[in-house]
C-alpha cells in the first residue's frame, strides 16, 4: 500500500526524532579517549583533557632532569614539558628516540606533552565497559577492553598532583 | 540576560575591585592628613557613586546599597560637619574588603560574599545613625551633582584606556612567537632561492660559452641555433629566480619590522602604573599597626611607574611581607619611639623606581633597625652556626640569614610574624623573577629593603652558548665582558679556580660543570670566559663556544620545572627549536658554591675520588639540604632531596636511589621510622640510609642505629670528609 504524501513525512519525522534520540542517549552513555602505545600496552587518555597530538620533534633537554623528563617542546607558541610516559608509569623504557608521537594533554592552566611509542587513535567506550584497574600500574584508575585489546585509562588528574611533576626537581 | 551577565561579570568584578581599592586609598589617605580629606572625599564620592551605578544597571543590588550607605554615612564628612573618625573608616575598610569578596562571588557566578555586603551595610547604618545624632540630619545628595562628578575623569584616567585580559596578552604573545617563525623560513627560503639563482646562473654562463665555443669552431654536427630554445628558457628562469629571491628578501624584511612594531605595541600593552601594586600597601600598613599596637604612616613612591605586569603579580606577595616585616619588627611602639625622641608615628615608605633597565621596589621604614649582634645569637642558638662562624661574619652575611628559612629573631609569635616564614618566600619569588635583594641598615635608623628586578621579563638581549653540543641563552644584561684567558692564567687555590680580571680575583665555574655534563678537556691554550655579574657578585663562566647575540621573547617555564634553579625562563628560537635561558644568578651561587662559607669544615680535608650513584637527602631544614647536596653533587653524586620523611617514602618507594641521608626530626615521618619503614619494604630493604642528626647523646644514637640505620652522624660533631668516607664505603660495599 502506497503511502500518501502526509503519511510519509510523519514517518521520516518519527525516524528522525528516534535516530536523534538514540545518538543522543549514546552520547550520554559513552566517553572518548585518545589511544597511545607504551611499552607495549594501549594507555587511553580523557580526550576532554587533550589539547592536542603531534609528532616529536624539536625537543630541547633540559640540564639535570629527572629521567622521565625527554625535555621542552614548542606547542603552537608555547612551551611545555614532553614527559615519557612509559618512563613515568615505570614501564620498561624504550629509549627517547622511540618516541614517536606525544600528546599535550590539560588540567587547568597547566599542560604538559606526554610522549608515545606510537598514536593508535580515538576510541569511544561506553560507561558499562570501563572497569576499574585492578591495581599495579600508578596513575591507572580503569580499563576497558577494545578489539579484544586491553586499554589502560589514565587518570589525568592524578597525574598532574604526580610529586615528580609538583615536587622540588634540583 | 543570564548570558549576558556572565560575560559581563568579569568586568563587573575587576571594576568593583578597583574601585574598593581607590575608596581605600582615599580613606586612608584622610585619615593619614585630615586636612587632606576634602581633596579625597571627592575622589571617594566618585568611586562609590560609579559602583553604585554598575552595580544598579546590573542588578546586584546588594552592592548597590552598600555604595548608597557609604555614601549617607560619609555625608556628614563631607559636608565638614563632622571628623572621620577610626571607627568610620574601619566601616567603612570593613565594607570594602567584603566588595572585594563579592566581586570574586560575582566572578564565579556565586553568591559568596552577598551576605557579607548586606551585614556591612546594616553596620554602617547602624553607624550612620549614631553620627547623625549629635549632627544637622543629613539630607541626600543631588544626584546630578554626583553623577557629574562620576563622570569627570580622575587624575590617573586621562588618556583612554580599555582592559586587555592576559589571556589575550598570551595569545597575541604567541602569534608573535609564530610570526618571527614565519619571518625565519621566510629568510631561509630567500637564501635558497640565492643558492639556485647562482646555479642557474652558472648553468646559463656555461651554455653561452658553449654556445660561441660551437659557433666560433668547426661544424661537427653542432648546430648553434638548435640550443637557442634551451638558452631563451634557461634566461627566464633566471629572471624569474632573481625576482622570487628579491621579492623573498622584501617580505622578509617587511616580516621583520613589522614583527619589531607588533613586539614593541606588546611591550607596552604589558605595562601598567605601579599605583595597583603600591595603594594596597597603605591598608596592610593600617591593618599590622592595628594588629600590634603600633603607629606608622604609609608613603608610597612613584605610583606612576609603568612595571610589566607579570612584575606586579610576582612583586605583590613579597612587598606585602616587607611591608608587614618593617611594622613588626622594625617600627617600635609609640612610647619606645618618644622615650629615644623619635616621632610617635613611624613612617613606612615604599617606593618604585626605574634604574637603567631594572625596577627598585624599595621599603623603607624608620625604626629600630636591625641587630646584628642579634641575629648572630639567634644564629647560633637555632645551630645554624657555631659561636666562631658567627662572629666572622660580614655585616651582608649577617643580613643573608635573615632569608634563610625558619629564620626569625622574633621569640614571639605574632599575628605579623615570628613563625620564620616570610623573607625566604620573599627571597624565592625574587630570584625567580632573575632578581636580587639589598639591605641596608642603620641601629636606630631603620632598614631599607630593596627588592631589583629586570624591567620587563619578556623581551631580552641574550648571548647564546654552546656546551656539549647544546645551546643555551644567557641574559646580555648580566654578562659584563667575555674574556679569551690563557690557562696558565685560571689559579687553582683549594677547590676554588679563580680568574685575575682587573685586579679582583673572579670565581671560575666551567658551565658543562654547572650544565652536570663531562667537562670540556683539551690543550687548548684559550678558554673563553664569560664574566656574569648577579647583584654586586660576579663569576666568569667557561663556555666551549659563543654562538652569538640573539634578541628572544622569554616565556615562562612549563610549571613542572619552575623550580629548578639553573634555568630562569625558556625562549623559542626562529627555526621553532625551544632554548633554555640559564639563569645568571645560578651561574654565580655555581661558581662561589665551590667554597661554601657558612660550616665547620677543616680546611685541610681531602676530597675523596669523585662519586657515581643517586643519593637521597631528607631534611626539613632548606639550608640543611642545600648543604648536604653541595657537598654530594661536588663529589660527583647525584642528588634528590625531600622536604619531610613522608615525601623521602615515596621518593624512595617510587624512584632508585642507591644510598639515603636522612635528619632524625622531620615533620610527618622521622628519621627513624622513615628507616623501619624502608628495611620493611623488599624493594628497598638493602638501601643504605646514613642518619645525619643535632641529637647526639649515645642513646639517641643507640636508637638511630636500632631503627636499621648503617651509619649515624651528628650534626655537631660533623666533618665533611666523614660524610663522604661513609658514603663511599657504604656504596662500595652495596656494589
Amino acid at each position: 500500500m502506497k503511502r500518501s504524501e502526509e503519511e510519509l513525512q510523519a514517518a521520516l519525522i518519527e525516524r528522525a526524532r528516534r535516530l536523534a534520540e538514540q545518538t543522543q542517549s549514546e552520547q550520554t552513555a559513552t566517553r572518548a579517549f585518545a589511544c597511545v602505545e607504551v611499552g607495549g600496552l594501549a594507555i587511553g587518555l580523557p580526550l576532554a583533557s587533550v589539547v592536542r597530538a603531534a609528532a616529536v620533534r624539536q625537543v630541547t633537554e633540559v640540564p639535570g632532569a629527572e629521567p622521565h623528563l625527554v625535555g621542552i617542546v614548542a606547542v603552537e607558541g608555547h612551551l611545555v614539558s614532553l614527559i615519557d610516559l612509559g618512563t613515568f608509569l615505570g614501564l620498561r623504557p624504550k629509549g627517547v628516540g622511540d618516541l614517536t608521537g606525544m600528546v599535550v594533554v590539560a588540567n587547568g592552566d597547566s599542560e604538559i606533552g606526554l610522549g608515545a611509542h606510537s598514536l593508535l587513535g580515538i576510541c569511544e567506550l561506553n560507561e558499562s565497559d570501563i572497569k576499574p584497574a585492578a591495581g599495579g600500574l600508578a596513575l591507572i584508575d580503569h580499563r576497558a577492553m577494545v578489539r579484544d585489546r586491553e586499554l589502560y585509562l589514565l587518570d589525568v588528574e592524578a597525574l598532574f598532583s604526580d610529586t615528580r611533576l609538583t615536587g622540588e626537581v634540583r | 540576560v543570564d548570558e549576558v551577565l556572565r560575560q559581563v561579570a568579569g568586568i563587573f568584578a575587576d571594576e568593583a575591585t578597583e574601585h574598593a581599592q581607590r575608596i581605600t586609598s582615599a580613606l586612608l589617605a584622610m585619615e593619614a592628613d585630615p586636612s587632606s580629606a576634602p581633596l579625597h572625599v571627592e575622589e571617594l564620592y566618585r568611586q562609590a557613586h560609579s559602583l553604585k551605578g554598575s552595580a544598579s544597571s546590573l542588578g546586584f543590588t546588594e552592592l548597590e546599597a552598600l555604595a548608597h550607605q557609604l555614601e549617607s554615612m560619609l555625608l556628614p564628612v563631607r559636608r565638614g560637619q563632622k571628623p572621620l573618625t577610626s571607627s568610620l573608616v574601619d566601616a567603612s575598610l570593613r565594607a570594602m574588603d567584603t566588595v572585594r569578596l563579592r566581586a570574586e562571588g560575582v566572578r564565579l557566578g556565586t553568591s559568596e560574599g552577598a551576605a557579607e555586603t548586606e551585614a556591612a551595610t546594616r553596620e554602617m547604618a547602624a553607624l550612620t545613625e549614631e553620627v547623625e545624632k549629635g549632627a544637622e540630619p543629613p539630607s541626600l545628595p543631588e544626584p546630578g551633582e554626583l553623577v557629574a562628578e562620576a563622570r569627570r575623569p580622575s587624575a590617573e584616567g586621562d588618556a583612554e584606556t580599555v582592559r586587555v585580559a592576559a589571556a589575550q596578552l598570551q595569545a597575541l604573545e604567541r602569534r608573535l612567537d609564530e610570526l618571527r617563525a614565519t619571518r625565519g623560513r621566510l629568510e631561509h627560503r630567500a637564501q635558497t632561492a640565492t643558492r639556485l639563482l647562482r646555479s642557474a646562473e652558472a648553468m646559463w654562463q656555461r651554455s653561452r660559452v658553449e654556445s660561441r665555443q660551437l659557433a666560433a669552431g668547426p661544424r661537427v654536427g653542432g648546430d648553434t641555433e638548435a640550443l637557442r630554445p634551451d638558452r631563451e628558457t634557461l634566461h627566464r628562469l633566471v629572471d624569474e629566480l632573481a625576482a622570487l629571491r628579491r621579492d623573498l628578501l622584501d617580505d622578509a624584511e617587511s616580516s621583520a619590522a613589522n614583527g619589531a612594531d607588533f613586539e614593541e605595541n606588546l611591550r607596552a600593552l604589558r605595562m601598567v602604573p605601579a599605583m595597583y601594586l603600591l595603594s594596597p600597601l597603605q591598608r596592610t600598613v593600617r591593618d599590622a599597626c592595628r594588629q600590634s599596637n603600633k603607629d606608622a604612616l604609609c608613603e608610597l613612591a612613584g605610583a606612576e611607574v609603568q612595571v610589566d605586569r607579570r612584575l606586579l603579580e610576582e612583586l605583590k606577595n613579597p612587598l606585602i611581607h616587607l611591608v608587614r616585616n618593617a611594622v613588626d619588627h622594625g617600627i617600635e611602639a609609640v612610647a619606645v619611639r618618644e622615650a629615644v625622641g623619635k616621632p610617635a608615628r613611624g613612617c613606612v615608605h615604599v617606593a618604585i623606581e626605574q634604574r637603567g633597565a631594572d625596577i627598585w621596589a624599595e621599603v623603607h621604614d624608620d625604626g629600630r633597625g636591625i641587630d646584628l649582634a642579634r641575629v648572630r645569637a639567634r644564629a647560633v642558638e637555632r645551630g645554624v652556626l657555631d659561636d666562631r662562624s658567627a662572629a666572622a661574619l660580614s655585616e651582608g652575611e649577617v643580613h643573608e640569614l635573615l632569608f634563610h628559612h625558619g629564620f626569625s629573631t622574633n621569640v614571639e609569635v605574632t599575628e605579623l610574624s615570628g613563625r620564620g616564614v616570610g623573607l625566604d618566600v620573599v627571597r624565592e619569588a625574587i630570584y625567580r623573577l632573575h632578581g636580587r635583594i639589598e639591605v641596608k641598615s642603620e641601629i636606630g635608623r631603620g632598614s631599607t629593603f630593596s627588592l631589583v628586578v629586570p624591567l620587563t621579563v619578556a623581551a631580552k638581549e641574550t648571548m647564546i652558548v654552546e656546551e656539549g653540543g647544546r645551546q643555551f641563552a644567557v641574559p646580555l644584561s648580566s654578562i659584563e665582558r667575555i674574556v679569551r684567558a690563557k690557562r696558565s692564567e685560571l689559579r687553582v687555590m683549594g677547590e676554588q679556580t679563580f680568574f685575575q680580571l682587573d685586579d679582583d680575583p673572579v670565581a671560575v665555574v666551567s658551565l658543562a660543570r654547572v650544565l652536570g655534563s663531562t667537562e670540556w678537556l683539551d690543550e687548548a691554550t684559550f678558554r673563553t670566559l664569560a664574566v656574569v655579574r648577579s647583584g654586586a657578585a660576579r663569576a666568569a663562566v667557561i663556555c666551549h663556544r659563543l654562538v652569538g647575540a640573539e634578541h628572544l621573547i622569554l616565556r615562562p617555564l612549563p610549571r613542572d620545572l619552575q623550580r629548578m634553579r639553573l634555568i630562569s625562563a625558556a625562549a623559542i628560537l626562529s627555526n621553532g627549536q625551544p632554548i633554555l635561558v640559564l639563569s645568571p644568578r645560578a651561574l654565580v651561587d655555581a661558581a662561589h658554591a665551590q667554597a661554601p662559607r657558612v660550616t665547620n669544615w677543616s680546611d685541610g680535608e681531602e676530597m675523596p675520588s669523585l662519586g657515581t650513584g643517586t643519593i637521597l637527602v631528607a631534611d626539613d631544614s632548606i639550608t640543611m639540604r642545600s648543604f648536604l647536596r653541595n657537598i654530594l653533587e661536588a663529589s660527583g653524586y647525584r642528588v634528590r632531596t625531600a622536604a619531610d620523611g613522608d615525601e623521602a617514602l615515596r621518593l624512595a618507594f617510587t624512584e632508585r636511589f642507591d644510598l639515603v641521608v636522612s635528619d632524625v626530626r622531620m615533620p610527618r615521618i622521622d628519621g627513624l621510622t622513615l628507616v623501619r619503614r624502608i628495611r620493611g619494604s623488599e624493594r628497598t630493604r638493602d638501601l643504605p640510609v646514613v642518619l645525619f642528626s643535632s641529637l647526639d647523646s649515645d642513646e639517641d644514637r643507640t636508637r638511630g642505629m636500632a631503627s636499621g640505620a648503617n651509619v649515624y652522624l651528628t650534626k655537631g660533631a660533623f666533618q665533611r670528609g666523614q660524610l663522604l668516607e661513609a658514603v663511599t664505603h657504604l656504596l662500595r660495599r652495596r656494589a
